[in-house]
């Protein structure tokens, strides 16, 4: 189990997270947050890169701060944005990381060759990495992620650069790795997770938000979120009342969902729908959503 | 052991310090023939130790002359036949017939030539016993002392404290005097200047290039994993920041590799060019290896060849101590690029630190006891070298301080690294 | 424009500055400083600058017949004052020297008395002055003679010919100002190239590593903003090389060699003699020249290796060996001793063309590669 406690960080006296406090157990957790609301930073310490300004991170009851090789043992981490040797093959690169991770030349031999098996490079598995596509890249990065098959596995924007089959590949592995460890996944597009993840977490202004199941979640703004057609002329006063959460063109109209907070504000023509997460995002980052 | 091998691999899979290793190579060889003209001579007082041995004493005089009078006799005997005439001296012959020696169509045969040529070369060495023997026993330290403190302008404290080494200095050279240790035949220095052109020239140039392969090789591996932003991979993995630690070690390993490659080899070309091999164990304090005002005098008995081993083995621990300072540099400046120019400025402030210091003070000597005034006159080292450096541990403890800071320096580092944020 | 300034922005970062001042600095103690701080060094360095000086202001920038017999006379009274001197002296007097003659040929003479009073004699300024101008009506008189003998090679028979004939030959340039000069500004020479190379090797590779080249390329400008950043690596270089060179004149100038620019360099009392009868001033300028000439190659040949090298290492690696090499150009030919005589006459300019023809033709590769490349 994972246990974030009362963590925060500074840089100097700007602050990137506040009084943090998050448990993990085994599943899979979405980690969702605009961008510079922090979800890097706790990734980085979280991944041991930095350290807590205050507070604590526990892995089973121990600091992972002193846990060090113990705690980065069981630790699997895809950075959102990480470099490659050009001139290494996968297979090359891999092993160089397993000694890293001090995983037995033989043992290493064989989990490469199953993992690139797994995120499908194998064929290019001794080409040098030079010409590589970013997909490509990107696969070799979650092979690399799960060389010492990790207990605590933490993925920062995964599917960026995938193609939907890939994108579906990579959330069966998902799926089946999640039962005995603890899988971090941070992104932006919600929809990669909405169904696979036991828990969200959304953090906003430097702080969690919620931490809670999708459904759970959902609820929040649960009557809140109608869906009807208006007409384009009337669409910018609309969106100057409401949130807009999506809209699409129907013909000579359009196709609105939006938030409408008011109850008395209710009309007939709308039509209530059942929240989802991404609704949700929108909502709570609405900031710039309302048309002034 | 796996990740240092990978660590070094990295550095020697890289073009640039393969090529810059040829290079260096190619540019010592280059020099070392362009004074290989002497060689040929060099040759012949191997065969002269072969037949009377290289120590000075009586036996060896009284085979040395009678050596010395077989080849003159010979000389005068082709004299006579061609010129009707003898010497008293082979160069009193050259002298005379310098035209014949030098052309081709002159009366000698070439085989007389390069005869009387070798026999010539005997003859100085068997007159200069003599000249040195007895310009060295002349040697007064306390003159020395006092002359080079003058020229060093050195006054007060310094001044003392000079005086003070040379006169410890003194002790070991009465023991040189009495020991008989300058009593030996070597290549006339005065000539030849092969114990400079060896020690100065040629260990001078290797030390330098091996320092600039390996200021770059370190700052190109210690932050390898910044500049192809794998850090985050690397560094979150299991052998973590410990890495840094491999990564020194792979420097310190590269460091060795390319100074035995470097000098190995530099070394071999000489000594296949020069003829030592009858001279190994000549003591280094021979009154022949006397090249400018005085002869190279040493704290310790040491032959040829033991000296030989201690400068090699100053290479090393040299070329060590400046892996760690690139590594230190390294370390502290992130960007890569400078840290070679930063190290050039350091060096080149530790050069001219000696200079910058107070001649009446004591900290003139603090400011020589660095890497960087040691390696500047190699040809010197475990020997009376001026005053600022004519002190009989200086090497062990320049070393050994700068060796024992820059481990705590770079465990420091290493400490800092661990808990230092990864951005 | 505006991409060119840019550049040059960032080429002259302040870190980098900081970095070229102290380490120009270092390098201007190390090898420069000494040939203006110990100017002249020493004696008879010393005699030979100030009796160059009050040669001038008494007969010009060249001395005739008429005017050496002045000279002479000077010399001779100069002579009486010493034998005057050294007839007053009781110790002179003991080891039998009473006149300069005597002085003279006990010069190398091993008796104790004579020794002691030549080692002495050294603190008497006269006697450095007799003897710098003893050689200067040496050289003087066998002028013709002393040039014919020591260039007797045929390669130049031609050319000091022409000097013995030509009218430069009285001009008065002791040695030790061209000596010292050449000295200073092949030094010089070396510390603009390694700046300027210091400078530059980051021009492509920084935005190449930070693949800041991706969108670069992609803009407007494209591929173009390759000839901006040679264009701006050559202004830098412009600007370094006279910053540096503007730097060591006015350091140069504490020297006070100013009334010997109009000598010709082909003198009498210069030790070497070169291909061209100009005076020293243009003698300077023509260095300076060559200095830019060969900055500017320098420039582009660091520009070629940023473009190429794919690190700072290999960057470095590769410069280092080049800058050798044209170092040692610099020092054996094209800076130091630009157009002596010894050497053939066209070798210098040939040595240029070589060099800016090699790094044009490198350039224009680069270039060329670049605009067709795939980046990846």
């Amino acid at each position: 189990m994972l246990l974030v406690n009362n963590l925060s960080k500074y840089y100097g006296k700007f602050c990137a997270l506040k009084d943090i406090n998050l448990e993990f157990d085994n599943g899979i957790y979405g980690l969702i947050a605009p961008n510079g609301a922090g979800k890097t930073t706790l990734i980085k310490m979280l991944t041991t890169l930095i350290f807590p300004t205050k507070g604590e991170i526990l892995y089973n009851g121990t600091n992972i701060v002193d846990m060090d090789d113990e705690y980065r043992d069981i630790l699997g981490y895809l950075p959102q944005d990480f470099g490659y040797y050009k001139n290494y093959t996968p297979t090359q690169f891999l092993m160089y990381l397993s000694a890293l991770k001090g995983i037995d030349k033989n043992k290493a031999e064989k989990k490469i060759k199953e993992l690139l098996e797994l995120v499908a490079i194998d064929d290019v598995a001794d080409k040098k990495m030079k010409k590589f596509s970013g997909g490509m890249i990107q696969r070799v990065g979650i092979a690399q992620a799960l060389l010492n098959d990790p207990k605590i596995l933490i993925l920062d924007e995964p599917t960026a650069g995938l193609d939907p089959k890939e994108r579906m590949r990579f959330k069966n592995i998902i799926s089946e790795l999640s039962r005995d460890r603890i899988i971090i996944i941070s992104t932006h597009i919600v929809s990669d997770i909405e169904f696979i993840a036991n828990e969200i977490v959304m953090i906003k202004d430097h702080r969690i938000l919620y931490k809670d199941s999708t459904s759970n979640i959902c609820k929040s703004i649960e009557d809140k979120v109608y869906e009807t057609e208006i007409q384009f002329n009337d669409s910018h006063d609309f969106k100057k009342k409401y949130i807009s959460l999506s809209e699409r063109q129907e013909g000579e109209n359009m196709k609105i969902r939006f938030i409408c907070e008011n109850k008395k504000e209710i009309k007939s023509t709308w039509a209530k729908v059942n929240p989802n997460l991404e609704d949700v995002f929108l909502y709570e980052y609405n900031d710039n959503l309302k048309e002034k | 052991m796996n990740i240092k091998k990978y660590e070094i691999k990295k550095i020697l899979s890289s073009p640039i310090v393969i090529v810059l290793m040829a290079i260096f190579i190619a540019f010592n060889c280059l020099i070392i023939s362009e004074n290989s003209y002497c060689g040929k001579e060099l040759k012949v007082l191997n065969k002269i130790v072969d037949k009377v041995g290289y120590k000075i004493d009586d036996e060896m005089l009284s085979n040395f002359s009678e050596l010395y009078n077989e080849k003159l006799n010979k000389v005068n005997e082709i004299s006579s036949k061609k010129y009707n005439k003898t010497y008293k001296s082979i160069g009193e012959f050259l002298d005379e017939n310098q035209f014949d020696m030098e052309n081709k169509n002159g009366k000698l045969s070439k085989e007389e030539k390069q005869f009387i040529k070798e026999a010539k070369v005997i003859e100085s060495y068997y007159i200069l016993i003599d000249k040195f023997q007895s310009a060295y026993e002349k040697i007064d330290i306390r003159k020395l002392a006092e002359y080079s403190i003058k020229s060093y302008n050195l006054s007060g404290k310094a001044a003392e404290t000079a005086r003070k080494q040379y006169g410890k200095f003194e002790h070991r050279f009465n023991e040189l005097k009495n020991n008989g240790e300058y009593k030996n035949l070597f290549f006339i220095g005065e000539t030849y200047k092969m114990h400079s052109f060896l020690f100065k020239d040629i260990f001078t140039k290797i030390i330098y290039e091996i320092m600039i392969i390996m200021v770059l090789a370190t700052a190109y591996i210690i932050n390898y994993e910044f500049d192809n932003k794998t850090h985050l991979i690397a560094y979150s993995s299991k052998r973590g920041r410990h890495l840094i630690k491999d990564k020194l070690f792979a420097a310190i390993a590269v460091s060795l590799i390319v100074t035995t490659i470097i000098m190995g080899i530099t070394l071999g070309v000489y000594f296949i060019v020069f003829d030592y091999s009858s001279l190994l164990n000549v003591p280094i304090s021979s009154c022949f290896n006397w090249e400018y005002g005085e002869p190279y005098m040493s704290w310790w008995n040491m032959s040829f060849i033991n000296y030989l081993f201690f400068i090699i083995v100053i290479v090393y621990l040299c070329e060590l101590i400046f892996t760690m300072i690139a590594f230190v540099i390294s370390k502290s400046v992130k960007n890569s690029y400078v840290v070679f120019f930063i190290f050039a400025i350091i060096l080149g402030i530790g050069i001219m630190l000696p200079s910058y210091m107070p001649s009446s003070s004591r900290l003139i000597f603090a400011s020589t006891f660095t890497p960087f005034t040691l390696i500047f006159n190699p040809s010197l080292r475990f020997m009376e070298s001026g005053p600022l450096t004519t002190f009989k541990y200086y090497e062990v403890i320049t070393i050994g301080a700068w060796s024992a800071a820059l481990v705590v320096l770079s465990t420091i580092c290493i400490k800092k690294f661990k808990t230092q944020n990864i951005d | 424009m505006k991409v060119i300034f840019n550049e040059i922005k960032k080429i002259f970062n302040l870190k980098m500055v900081a970095i070229l001042l102290l380490g120009s600095l270092i390098i201007y103690e190390l090898f420069i400083s000494f040939y203006i701080d110990y100017f002249p060094n020493g004696r008879p360095a010393l005699d030979s600058y100030n009796i160059g000086c009050n040669m001038i202001k008494k007969y010009g920038n060249s001395m005739d017949e008429k005017e050496f017999a002045d000279f002479k006379q000077m010399y001779n009274k100069k002579v009486e004052e010493a034998n005057k001197y050294l007839s007053s002296r009781e110790d002179c007097k003991k080891a039998n020297i009473r006149t300069y003659e005597d002085f003279k040929n006990t010069m190398d003479s091993s008796d104790k008395n004579s020794c002691e009073i030549h080692n002495e004699m050294m603190n008497e300024d006269i006697f450095w002055e007799l003897q710098e101008m003893e050689r200067i009506v040496d050289h003087y008189e066998h002028r013709d003679e002393i040039v014919k003998k020591s260039y007797s090679n045929k390669n130049y028979k031609e050319k000091v010919e022409a000097i013995v004939n030509g009218e430069g030959l009285t001009d008065i340039l002791p040695e030790i100002i061209q000596d010292d000069y050449n000295d200073a500004i092949g030094h010089v020479a070396i510390l603009i190239l390694v700046g300027i190379v210091f400078m530059l090797l980051p021009l492509f590779l920084r935005d190449n590593k930070n693949k800041v080249n991706y969108i670069q390329y992609t803009s407007k400008r494209g591929r173009n903003i390759f000839k901006d950043k040679v264009a701006a690596g050559l202004i830098s270089a412009f600007i370094i090389t006279t910053v540096q060179l503007s730097a060591f004149f006015i350091l140069y100038s504490k020297n006070n060699v100013s009334m010997f620019f109009n000598s010709n360099i082909n003198s009498f009392l210069n030790r070497h003699l070169y291909w061209y009868d100009m005076t020293f001033i243009q003698y300077i300028i023509m260095t300076v020249a060559g200095i830019y000439v060969l900055s500017f190659a320098v420039t582009l040949i660091a520009a070629f290796v940023s473009s190429k090298a794919s690190n700072y290492m290999t960057a470095i690696g590769i410069s280092v060996p080049i800058l050798f090499a044209i170092g040692w150009l610099s020092d054996s030919l094209l800076i130091n001793q630009l157009e002596v005589i010894y050497i053939p006459k066209m070798l210098a300019p040939i040595g240029y063309i070589v060099l800016i023809t090699i790094s044009i033709v490198l350039i224009a590769m680069g270039w060329r590669k670049e605009k067709g490349t795939d980046i990846l």
